[in-house]
């Protein structure tokens, strides 16, 4: 079942925190007092998820450290703004997903089209696997990709949100401002245009 | 009983659906068939990872992020940014639009001043004045943001749409002075958009 709120682990690649056990608000509070180490913390601690929204949307590496990095540097702009009501980890998301829907553009379609492109970056095949395989699990994946890059913006954002970083509906609707019913209809939607391009 | 909706699709593929729904998924082919094709593409999706970069992408990263932070605090909160202030955005939004629709009006009826509407008012414009520089204000400033911000679906959603002789009312009930000032602001904001 997909439900789990968000509390991520700082044990792996990309979570190692530097300003230990403090919490996310508190290293909010911290670099609003002028500790500039306490938002590295931050972003030490929730760069992997970012990033990843961050690729399922632009859907290629370079464009996807772009829009993370953007992430972050809107947010320290902005933590003055960010006031507790959501985790921190909702509010970097609600960033992450207006960044991308405004600055992704046709291009990444056309890259999450190319197999070639996606072959080559699906560097978690197992090494066991025949080239053959992973050429065919690379067209595979570009062809979801690209589908998924065609959907309706808040159809493709719940999505992403729902099946990659498995958030509850009502996060959701949280970070993209709708009801959970709309969230649900969007998901709904979303899978059934999923189905229709991928046959 | 009735087929299951968009949001019990969704809970039956989840493995949520409450038990009296889930009689009706049981006894129903059609609700069945569909189950299995949001579950299929369902899966499809799962079925497609990030690549994972390399260990030393999140350092670098965590670098080029410090150094474009570097020299830079935290923003003041704006004034718009107060909750209530922003709960205000859409009224505001909606507010740019009828301005924007009024200014388009009075240019319209400019350009075709030879067939004038017999119901059209009469609008007296006034020469600018160089001491008025509403372009400058907070609250224009904060007009022009929100519009920018605010998709009109958005507008629409939130029941701001413009009624019929709402326009003409709005611009009848304004000083030339103003009209002038809307003008100046819309032309600025036309040619901005390259309209």
């Amino acid at each position: 079942m997909l439900t789990r709120t968000l509390s991520w682990t700082a044990k792996e690649p990309g979570c190692k925190v530097t300003v230990a056990n403090e919490t996310d608000a508190e290293l909010v509070q911290a670099c609003l007092a002028g500790r500039r180490e306490a938002f590295d913390a931050i972003v030490e601690r929730h760069q992997r998820h970012v990033y990843q929204l961050c690729y399922r949307f632009a859907g290629n590496h370079e464009d996807a450290n772009d829009l993370a990095q953007d992430v972050f540097i809107r947010a320290y702009r902005g933590l003055r703004t960010f006031k507790g009501q959501a985790s921190l980890g909702t509010w970097l998301y609600r960033i992450g997903v207006n960044v991308c829907l405004n600055k992704v553009s046709g291009k990444a379609r056309n890259e999450a089209l190319d197999p070639l492109i996606a072959a080559s970056d699906e560097r978690t095949a197992s090494t066991h696997e025949s080239v053959a395989d992973a050429l065919l699990r690379g067209e595979r994946a570009a062809q979801v990709r690209a589908a998924i890059a065609k959907l309706p913006k808040k159809q493709r954002a719940t999505l992403v949100l729902r099946v990659y970083h498995d958030l509850p509906h009502d996060q959701i609707a949280g970070i993209l401002g709708s009801s959970v019913g709309a969230v649900k209809a969007n998901f709904f939607h979303a899978l059934n245009n999923l189905k229709k391009l991928l046959t | 009983m009735s087929h299951l909706s968009s949001a019990e699709f969704v809970d039956a593929a989840e493995g949520v659906l409450p038990p009296a729904r889930t009689a009706h998924l049981q006894s129903c082919a059609a609700c069945r068939d569909r189950i299995d094709e949001v579950t299929a593409a369902l899966h499809a999706a799962a079925g497609v990872d990030v690549p994972e970069p390399s260990p030393l992408y999140w350092a670098h990263m965590a670098a080029r992020i410090r150094e474009q932070v570097a020299g830079e605090t935290p923003r003041e909160e704006s004034w718009w940014q107060v909750p209530a202030v922003r709960r205000l955005v859409p009224f505001a939004s909606a507010a740019a639009i009828v301005a924007a629709v009024v200014v388009t009006g009075i240019m319209s009826r400019g350009r075709h001043a030879s067939a004038p509407l017999e119901s059209a008012p009469v609008v007296a414009v006034v020469p600018a004045d160089p001491a008025v520089q509403p372009d400058d204000s907070e609250a224009w400033q904060m007009l022009t943001s929100a519009a920018d911000e605010t998709p009109i679906e958005d507008v629409h959603a939130a029941g701001m749409g413009v009624s019929a002789g709402a326009v003409d009312r709005a611009v009848l009930r304004m000083t030339p002075e103003e009209v002038n000032a809307l003008g100046q602001l819309l032309q600025k904001e036309l040619r901005r958009s390259g309209a």
